[in-house]
């Protein structure tokens, strides 16, 4: 078992095998090894951790994307894996929850889940006018009008026709 | 003044995209002096739009408004125009008064119209300055509320902007701007001062221009947000995962096209149709481009190195110039490689400048600067200079691979420059009419000279005009480089001589040379050899190659008339157990004796001279014999019998007969190959009957799906059309059959479409009608429409009767 003490101070108990997904941790426990100190971590609150444990649980056993995987079987994995059931629904929050998850996985560098949020956000993109996306996100428009117009000019081959 | 223009410029976080369409749909007052409504309509537009509940007080107050609006027409004639717009400005700033209160929801989309407000400060002032002295006599019961209203607006509104919830940028820009507008376009008599003074005559100006900036439209809901809220996305994200999910865009757009292609959704009529023009990759790129609109933020991040170590633009030729700056601009060093295929105006200068953008600055010691480029694509880019193209090589020293396909401005200097790349593997200058053999000869002597071994791997040059020195060459550096594998060689007129031997000295001997045992020959590595269209080889050029090239998989040998003769060709076949494509087009004078060193032998015979395991032929995937006119059936028949793996056989113009049209199409059926093709045209002896007897299995071409294919209008049995006529062209599994009655099945599909079309707009004819119309409409319709009474070799054929009447037909 290994314990995570988050941000707000919350500590979680969680099998290792679990936490492994986790390749920072993983790391970690390598060099520290075994130990019933827990280990802090700064960067990922309570609630985002709940998450990534659920997600983690929910994939043990799946076999770890090996450390020295070279770029290009991660290209081809990437490809041919889609986003499964689960993980959609799993994903589906709401959209300050989902970067805090992409952050959390990014630090803790859990690939698959990285993975899985980025697709997320970028299915959120897609598809959709500058002025949706801008909506979406909360983004202001810094353009002037004549700096938008030479972009669309210059980007016309890229709208829609 | 000074800061006001100032500020106007820095104007944070307006929304301008959609000020140029509001102003049209408000319709401005015409100069038409006679014409009150259009000025009545937009605000009362305005008005029931923003605020339902003013509107009946609006109504009120309208009538009044014209006839206010008329007096002045009426005393001041010079200023019609402008006692119009005074009509429209009391309406909104009527308008405007009123939803004041609301103004704390719609401050932010109030931000949008700021062109439009503009406009209307200008008018107002203007309207103002024009109306003030008539204005209060008559009208003067309309603007007391105003006036009451506008205090009351003050007092509601004022509070609300220096609420700290706001932001203040607002509160202080937003009337200067509108100011600085006015002073900007005002011109006529109003004076700067008379304008300005006019607008501080109100009680406050400050709350004038926040009437005005009233919004419309609904994108109120979202308005508020932006200014309350961080966007998310921007700030909790560091960049490297925001190019992560870029990246991830475009690999969303591969899996979706894969996943389309892999069930089967990927049909013809889907690829034809516009909305899925652009597919995969390209949908992707184009994506992300639009996606720099969003703002500064995201237009550098969609701009950055690492979404764009490979640009890949030949799906989009001739982008603007403007584009292809920008892009090799915020790029810079990152690009390894580019493609630009298809750019026929890329000039000169563009090449150049972005040429320079390309370049790292190196250390200030070393005085040069170079692009981290690999490779390079310019094929079909016309309109380049021999210089731009060199200065590009120039600085490119690490360049890997080259495509200049075609390009006048390739000539031997080029040569010259491109050994200053050692690294040079894949060169491709096919159909360069500026070089010969000399440029050549240079190149090989400098790198050798300079780097003792050439890497290249790849060398086309198709088209390269006849030179001497090109024998010497070629002997003398294959030796040296002996892992080159040359893609093609065309026009060395004397090849033979020179792959002969390993000392030069043997020319006049090998040319006659029967017997290999004397003379030492270098085995290479060739996979792929082109010596079409060489005119002055024979066939002793093969029997000289033989044994030489044991690991040949394609060789090109078609255009060289009626030099080739069998023996030589028979003799190199022997030693070419791998070989998997034959062209032989255009020799009109072999004979069987060829097709029967290409068979292989049936296990009892040991005819094949060669004693490796593998003969030439069990490898033989795809043989050209097209117009060689006295190769006779039976060889045919024992070729497609003996060669498992033929898969391709062009024969056209040849004596060849329905029965090995059908042994063919049996066999390829029968080994399930997917794209089978089968040439057949110009062949007397091939009958409609057999053409029609395979109909089931075959289709006239070999559709493919995509935007660029549209025209083409391949019948696809996905798209489930109920055309009754035609052959499934996009099943890979059917035999490509090219005969003239196939062809007339595509006419037949295109007329039958065609009255497909009509009939449907007509709407009223039956299935049956339809049906005859077609074979009336083709004419020369026959066997594959249903009014000649045979089932048409429709998609849901099922294959299993085919295969059982191909059977029958072999006698």
């Amino acid at each position: 078992m290994v314990h995570l003490v988050t941000s707000d101070n919350v500590e979680f108990v969680v099998d290792k095998e679990v936490v492994e997904r986790s390749v920072l941790i993983k790391n970690m426990l390598e060099d520290v090894g075994e130990t019933d100190q827990s280990i802090p971590l700064a960067n990922v609150s309570s609630a985002v951790l709940r998450k990534v444990i659920e997600y983690c649980e929910h994939h043990r056993g799946e076999p770890l994307p090996s450390a020295d995987a070279d770029q290009n079987q991660d290209e081809t994995r990437k490809r041919t894996t889609d986003i499964s059931e689960w993980d959609q629904k799993f994903i589906t929050v709401d959209q300050e929850m989902l970067f805090e998850i992409i952050l959390a996985a990014n630090y803790l560098d859990i690939k698959s889940l990285l993975d899985v949020g980025c697709k997320t956000v970028a299915n959120m993109i897609k598809g959709k006018t500058p002025d949706e996306i801008r909506r979406l996100f909360n983004i202001v428009n810094d353009f002037t009008p004549e700096e938008e117009a030479q972009i669309k000019k210059e980007n016309e081959w890229a709208e829609d026709r | 003044k000074g800061k006001a223009k100032d500020l106007a410029y820095t104007l944070p976080p307006l929304l301008f995209s959609t000020s140029d369409v509001q102003y049209r749909a408000i319709d401005w007052p015409s100069p038409d002096p006679g014409s009150p409504a259009p000025s009545a309509g937009p605000s009362s537009y305005g008005s029931t739009h923003t605020s339902p509940p003013c509107a009946s007080s609006h109504s009120d107050s309208q009538s009044p408004e014209n006839s206010a609006q008329q007096l002045p027409g009426l005393t001041r004639v010079p200023s019609r125009r402008r006692s119009l717009s005074n009509l429209s400005i009391h309406s909104t700033r009527s308008l405007a008064a009123r939803s004041m209160s609301r103004i704390k929801v719609k401050l932010g989309s109030a931000s949008k119209g700021t062109g439009n407000l503009a406009r209307r400060l200008l008018f107002r002032n203007k309207a103002s300055a024009a109306t003030t002295s008539v204005d209060l006599s008559p009208a003067g019961s309309v603007s007391d509320p105003f006036l009451d209203l506008t205090t009351a607006g003050q007092r509601n509104c004022l509070p609300a902007w220096k609420n700290p919830e706001f932001q203040p940028c607002l509160n202080i820009e937003l009337p200067s701007d509108a100011r600085t507008y006015v002073q900007q376009s005002s011109e006529g008599p109003e004076s700067l001062s008379s304008i300005t003074g006019k607008g501080r005559s109100y009680s406050s100006p400050l709350s004038q221009s926040v009437f005005d900036i009233v919004p419309r439209g609904n994108s109120d809901v979202f308005a508020p947000v932006p200014l309350v809220l961080q966007s998310v996305f921007d700030d909790a994200l560091p960049s490297e995962l925001k190019l992560q999910i870029f990246s991830a865009l475009i690999s969303l757009h591969e899996d979706e096209f894969q996943l389309w292609k892999s069930s089967g959704q990927w049909t013809t009529s889907k690829a034809s149709s516009s909305k899925y023009r652009w597919v995969g990759r390209d949908r992707g790129m184009r994506e992300l481009v639009k996606l720099s609109r969003v703002s500064k933020a995201w237009r550098s991040l969609v701009f950055d190195g690492q979404l764009w170590m490979d640009v890949d633009l030949k799906a989009f030729p001739n982008l603007p110039v403007p584009f292809l700056l920008r892009l090799a601009e915020t790029l810079g060093p990152f690009i390894k490689n580019i493609d630009l295929t298809g750019y026929t105006k890329l000039d000169h200068g563009t090449l150049g400048q972005v040429t320079t953008s390309l370049c790292v600055r190196s250390a200030p010691t070393i005085d040069f600067a170079y692009t981290q480029l690999l490779d390079v694509n310019l094929s079909g880019c016309n309109a380049l200079t021999t210089q731009a193209l060199h200065n590009l090589v120039i600085h490119s020293p690490f360049l890997r691979s080259l495509c200049v396909k075609g390009l006048k401005a390739v000539d031997n200097t080029t040569f010259d420059i491109l050994a200053l790349c050692p690294q040079l593997t894949s060169l491709n200058m096919n159909r360069c009419s500026n070089i010969n053999g000399d440029g050549l000869h240079r190149y090989a002597k400098a790198v050798l000279g300079r780097h003792g071994q050439l890497a290249l791997k790849e060398l086309r040059l198709c088209g390269l005009e006849a030179a001497p020195s090109l024998e010497i060459l070629d002997l003398s550096y294959s030796r040296s480089l002996h892992n080159s594998a040359l893609g093609a060689f065309v026009a060395c007129t004397e090849e033979e001589k020179s792959t002969e031997s390993v000392v030069l000295t043997a020319r006049e001997a090998g040319r006659e040379v029967r017997d290999n045992g004397r003379y030492r020959r270098r085995i290479t590595k060739l996979r792929h050899l082109s010596l079409s269209n060489c005119r002055l080889l024979t066939d002793v050029a093969c029997s000289n190659l033989a044994y030489a090239v044991p690991r040949l998989e394609l060789l090109e040998l078609a255009g060289l008339g009626t030099a080739m003769k069998d023996e030589g060709l028979v003799r190199l076949l022997g030693t070419t157990p791998l070989l998997r494509k034959l062209d032989l087009e255009d020799n009109e004078e072999i004979t069987d004796a060829v097709l029967s060193a290409l068979t292989p032998s049936p296990p009892e015979s040991t005819r094949s001279g060669s004693t490796q395991p593998l003969q030439t032929g069990q490898a033989l995937e795809h043989l050209v014999v097209s117009f060689a006119v006295s190769l006779s059936n039976e060889a045919f028949l024992s070729l497609i019998c003996n060669c498992p793996r033929l898969r391709v056989l062009e024969a056209d113009s040849t004596c060849i007969s329905g029965t090995v049209l059908k042994e063919f199409v049996r066999q390829a059926h029968e080994h399930n190959a997917s794209d089978a093709t089968l040439v057949a045209i110009d062949c007397r002896a091939v009958g409609e009957t057999s053409v029609k007897d395979v109909a089931a299995i075959t289709r006239p071409r070999k559709g493919w799906c995509a935007w660029d294919a549209r025209k083409l209008a391949y019948l696809d049995g996905r798209d489930k059309e109920e055309l009754k006529v035609g052959q499934d062209e996009c099943d890979e599994k059917r035999i490509v059959l090219k005969s003239f009655y196939n062809w007339q099945t595509v006419d037949a599909v295109r007329a039958a479409r065609e009255r497909h079309r009509r009939n449907s707009r007509r709407a009223g004819n039956g299935p049956s009608d339809n049906l005859e119309d077609v074979a009336q409409t083709a004419g020369r319709t026959r066997w594959w429409s249903p009014s000649s009474g045979r089932r048409s070799p429709d998609t849901e054929a099922p294959d299993g009767v085919v295969s059982d009447r191909g059977g029958c037909v072999i006698t």
